[in-house]
């Protein structure tokens, strides 16, 4: 129904698309108090690609990728994951989705407390079926020596890299990640990264990251501009850099 | 109206979020408020009608019964000092016949005194009017017989007396403050259409007794202060020649005493129960209340660094705890008020008083009040220390994730295969012992609870099948007017449709031990009895020894005696003859304070030689009208008494009288077992919602999530069930003690099946209060639980 100032945003890709969304709205309330989180959003994201979603506080990013992750719907517009209208799943099916495509990291990582690192791994690999060994995992986000230490044991940053382990055990399709830095340093902040970078490249999921920092912009093949619930611009990068190369 | 300070404001929210909660406690705390309500008031209003009525119509306080006295005596009564007024009368238990009723049915002719607006005893006119002192067939009637034959004045019935069928005319129906509660000799339970009690005029039941001049019972009324022991002995003195059956004091004068024993469980309810009802609702305030602050910290630091004091901080809290009791007291209030109406409706069956109001007295909602806030406000204080004790900076930062570590049984090797969920439960139960422990208390305790009220009605089935199936097997029980030598058993035998004939002999005896005595009949049995078996502690049957006594538990703790102690009989009727017996055994037995003896033994005993005052049968049911009849015919038999009726009587009595209590009891214990599993399931959910919402981000199923938290709640229930068996065991074992009375005990008889029931209920309760927030589960927002810290 409502259509976003950028028409149709194609990302120049070979890849087929993962996500295609059109029109999608969300309005939160009614009437005179009603908020529109987001004004019509078209996008297409491709396999393989690694996106960045920079925006101003509120702009509907969250927004955005909690819809695209399954956890939220939109109020109007369409949503397809390669051959699945999202949006006309159930819960049940939502969460059948998330199950065997998508890994969420979050700003606040969402660790299980009672569970040490490996469990917390463990808790997504018992749900696949070809899953990485909980152990590879936390190898690959350089957590190999302290798998048995528990949330409370361990600094913020490594509890972001236990959050990428249990993201990627399960060998997603889709990775979303809502602000993974926002609460590290710049050093530990790249070791983050990087992980999200090599499991990019070597398994070829389909990665979302939103940030506030520009910066780390520099890494994505594509960069989406959000502005007040819309599209603004999309820019893709020539040249990658690594995250090794970033500084904040 | 002034508008609500923002700080009541909020805990108007918080108590309507958790309303849910609120309802669960204040339902809790309304039971207790409800038991002590219900179980006080009624025994205020049934004392207080009791006493009024002694009071305006003058019970005696010293009852004699004799053979046969002359008027004069009475004089001599009056000279003990200590007595204020003496009331002598004639007294004959009798045959009624009731036209076209065959059943046979059982008096007590009593004389009517010369002036009841003076006499001891009054009676209350409840319609009609007084018999006519000059014609000879008037009587006036109790209510308890008129009503349930239905009778009135007017109406017209037999009895047999001194072996004359005496048709009487009923004047009037009247109420005695002697026969509020019914019963006939002999009996367990008031059988109102087979037993009644009626009045003459003492000149004509006199001449139809041959009494004239004579007297053969007496009651006194003492003076202030006087000592009724003394009085006592004085009586016997006075009497003991003219075959007084031994004086008696008021407490032992049957309906009093019956009386006494139900206000005795009224009063062992409303302190047993409620406290249990109490300690929980001040658990569950506390877990909910010490909940409260953990997750508004946050808040807690804002208000203090607003300038909140610790005791404004503090209040708020105490402020939540007080609305909830307050809710709950008015809830118990109205719910004690209601069921203790309903339990005096029902003693007003049972109890015959002129008037028996149900009232509620200030002073029992002051002190139900005043106990309910104070408990569950102290459970509330004691989880406010923490507030008080967060210093703003402190409740200001957020919490760092909650320390955990390898459960206990994980390090020492168990618990290997559990799955990760597996895990999550295990470690959330042990990490946080205390609330586990409390909750797993709550859990145990209101299956205790259950257990032990529902154990009654076990107990109770035991008691009586005890009681009729081994005490006392025979279908008929045959009395004499007087003891009859042994010959009497072929003319029963002869008798229609008699099988087994057993001769018994009753002698009242007044057993002393040491400073210890009791007034108790010695049942004489012949060896090798069938139709009553006497068993140990151990629950094997016991013969009977050629001279001692057997006694029942209660009355060897009474007396203080053991196996193998000798006690002092004396002997209250006949020669009166004073001597030693041994105490055999000690047995088992509920119903009434039994003492048995060989009836050979038992006639040594008394100088009788071989004689017997009542028989007790088996017989063939088909003919029993023909043995009836044949009864009634028979000059020197007294009276006939079915068991089967008596049994009847006796099971109907106890399933509306104890059954109505033990169900609001077990509903009571259902509320309590919910409120908890609510409560606790409430909980856990906000504790967890955040990481059972990561669960499902990370796509697991509702279902998967829900069993993380049916799972953490059903372990705690399996751990409580084992100790909720314990804590039941012993509270009944209380109970059972508390319950007991000289009528009956009421022995431990805990069923298997009554843990099984009860642990079902819990186990129901608990599904049901998890299956209520499981539907939480389906309507948490994901995307709102994870964007908050809480
Ligand atoms: N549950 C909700 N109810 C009402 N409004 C909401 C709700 N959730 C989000 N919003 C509004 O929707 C808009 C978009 O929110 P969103 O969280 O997507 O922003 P964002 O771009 O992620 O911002 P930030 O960078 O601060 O995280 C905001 O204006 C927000 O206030
Ligand atoms: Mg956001």
């Amino acid at each position: 129904m409502s259509q976003g100032a950028a028409a149709e945003v194609k990302m120049p890709s070979g890849s087929p698309a993962a996500f295609r969304a059109r029109g999608l709205t969300k309005v939160y309330g009614a009437g005179e108090s009603a908020v529109h989180a987001l004004r019509g959003v078209d996008i297409d994201l491709h396999e393989g690609d690694f996106l960045v979603l920079l925006g101003p506080s509120g702009s509907g990013k969250s927004t955005l990728l909690n819809i695209l992750g399954g956890l939220d719907r939109p109020t109007a517009g369409t949503l397809h994951y390669r051959d699945t209208e999202l949006t006309a799943c159930s819960d049940r099916e939502l969460t059948a989705f998330r199950r065997r495509h998508v890994g969420f990291i979050f700003q606040f990582y969402n660790l299980i407390p009672s569970l040490t690192a490996r469990e917390n791994v463990a808790l997504v690999t018992e749900l696949v079926e070809k899953p990485m060994v909980p152990d590879d995992a936390l190898r690959l986000v350089g957590l190999g020596e302290r798998m048995d230490h528990f949330p409370a044991q361990l600094s913020g940053g490594e509890q972001q890299r236990v959050a990428v382990a249990r993201a990627v055990a399960k060998r997603p399709q889709v990775l979303l990640c809502d602000e993974p830095t926002g609460a590290l340093d710049s050093a530990t902040g790249v070791r983050v990264l990087e992980a999200l970078a090599d499991v990019n490249q070597t398994l070829g999921t389909t990665t979302v990251v939103i940030t506030h920092n520009a910066t780390i912009a520099g890494m994505a093949d594509h960069v989406v501009h959000f502005g007040d619930g819309r599209v603004v611009s999309i820019e893709s990068n020539t040249t990658k850099r690594r995250p090794s190369e970033l500084t904040w | 109206m002034n508008p609500l300070p923002a700080i009541d404001l909020k805990l108007a929210r918080d108590m309507w979020h958790r309303r849910g909660q609120v309802l669960a406690i204040a339902l809790v705390i309304a039971s207790a408020v409800a038991t002590l309500v219900m179980a006080l008031s009624a025994l205020r209003s049934l004392s207080d009608a009791r006493e009024a009525y002694y009071d305006r119509q003058r019970f005696a306080q010293v009852f004699v019964s004799l053979k046969r006295a002359p008027e004069s005596a009475a004089a001599r009564l009056r000279d003990i000092p200590g007595v204020a007024q003496v009331e002598t009368r004639v007294a004959r238990f009798v045959t009624i016949e009731i036209e076209g009723v065959t059943e046979p049915l059982r008096g007590l002719a009593l004389s009517l005194p010369e002036n009841n607006d003076t006499a001891l005893n009054a009676l209350v006119l409840r319609s009609g009017r007084f018999p006519d002192p000059d014609r000879a067939s008037e009587v006036l009637l109790h209510e308890s017989f008129a009503t349930a034959n239905g009778f009135g004045p007017g109406s017209t019935f037999s009895a047999v007396m001194n072996g004359r069928k005496q048709r009487l005319v009923v004047t009037g129906i009247a109420l005695s403050p002697e026969h509020i509660y019914v019963i006939g000799p002999g009996d367990i339970v008031p059988d109102n259409r087979r037993y009644g009690v009626f009045w003459m005029r003492r000149k004509q039941l006199a001449a139809i007794l041959n009494y004239e001049g004579a007297f053969n019972d007496a009651s006194l009324r003492l003076l202030r202060g006087a000592s009724s022991e003394t009085v006592i002995a004085a009586v016997d003195h006075v009497l003991g020649q003219y075959g007084a059956a031994g004086a008696f004091d008021r407490k032992e004068q049957s309906s009093h005493a019956f009386l006494d024993s139900e206000f005795g469980q009224l009063s062992s309810m409303a302190s047993v129960i409620p406290p249990i009802f109490l300690i929980v609702s001040a658990f569950l305030l506390y877990t909910v209340i010490s909940r409260q602050i953990e997750t508004q910290r946050h808040e807690i630091g804002l208000l203090k660094a607003f300038g909140y004091s610790d005791g404004a901080v503090a209040w708020h809290f105490v402020k939540f705890a007080l609305t909830v009791s307050v809710l709950g007291l008015v809830i118990g209030w109205v719910a004690g008020a209601w069921f203790g109406y309903q339990i005096t409706e029902l003693y007003r069956e049972y109890f015959r008083f002129p008037t028996l109001a149900f009232a509620i007295a200030p002073d029992i909602l002051v002190t139900s009040a005043a106990v309910a806030l104070t408990v569950s406000c102290g459970g509330a204080f004691i989880a406010t220390r923490q507030a008080m004790r967060l210093t703003p900076a402190v409740a200001m930062s957020p919490p760092s994730p909650a320390t955990y570590r390898p459960s206990f049984m994980e390090r020492i090797g168990l618990l290997r295969d559990l799955s990760t969920t597996g895990y999550m439960i295990v470690r959330h139960v042990t990490r946080f012992p205390i609330r586990s422990g409390m909750t797993v208390t709550g859990i145990a305790l209101s299956l205790g609870l259950l257990i032990a009220t529902v154990q009654f009605i076990d107990s109770i089935t035991l008691m009586i099948d005890s009681f009729f199936f081994r005490a006392q097997r025979q279908d008929v029980t045959l009395r004499f007017v007087e003891p009859r030598a042994d010959p009497v058993r072929g003319e029963i035998e002869r008798m229609p449709g008699v099988l087994r004939t057993e001769l018994r002999r009753t002698v009242g005896v007044k057993l002393t031990h040491g400073p210890r005595n009791k007034r108790v009949a010695i049942l004489g049995i012949d060896p090798g009895s069938e139709l009553s078996q006497q068993v140990g502690a151990d629950g094997r049957m016991i013969d009977l020894p050629p001279s001692g006594l057997l006694l029942t538990r209660r009355l060897a703790e009474h007396l203080g005696v053991r196996p193998g102690d000798e006690v002092e009989v004396a002997v209250l009727e006949g020669r009166r003859a004073r001597t030693k017996a041994q105490v055999t055994r000690v047995i088992d037995e509920y119903v009434g304070l039994a003492v048995y003896m060989q009836r050979a033994a038992l006639n040594r005993l008394t100088g009788d030689g071989e004689v017997a005052d009542s028989a007790w049968l088996k017989t063939d049911p088909a003919h029993e009208v023909a043995l009836f009849a044949e009864v009634k015919q028979t000059p020197g038999l007294f009276t006939i008494q079915l068991q089967r009726q008596a049994y009847q009587m006796f099971r109907d009595l106890m399933d509306q009288n104890m059954m109505t209590m033990i169900w609001f009891y077990v509903g009571f214990a259902s509320v309590i077992a919910f409120g908890v599993a609510y409560n606790a399931s409430r909980i856990t959910l906000s504790e967890r919602a955040h990481e059972l919402a990561t669960l499902r981000v990370l796509g697991y199923h509702k279902r998967e999530v829900a069993l993380i938290l049916v799972g953490e709640l059903a372990l705690l229930t399996l751990i409580a069930l084992p100790i909720g068996c314990v804590l039941g065991y012993g509270m009944a074992s209380l109970m059972m003690e508390l319950f007991e009375t000289d009528l009956y005990q009421i022995p431990l008889g805990l069923a298997p099946a009554t843990y099984g029931w009860s642990a079902l209920v819990i186990i129901a309760a608990t599904a049901v209060s998890s299956a209520v927030v499981v539907r939480r589960i389906q309507t948490l927002d994901l995307v709102r639980v994870l964007k908050g810290r809480d």
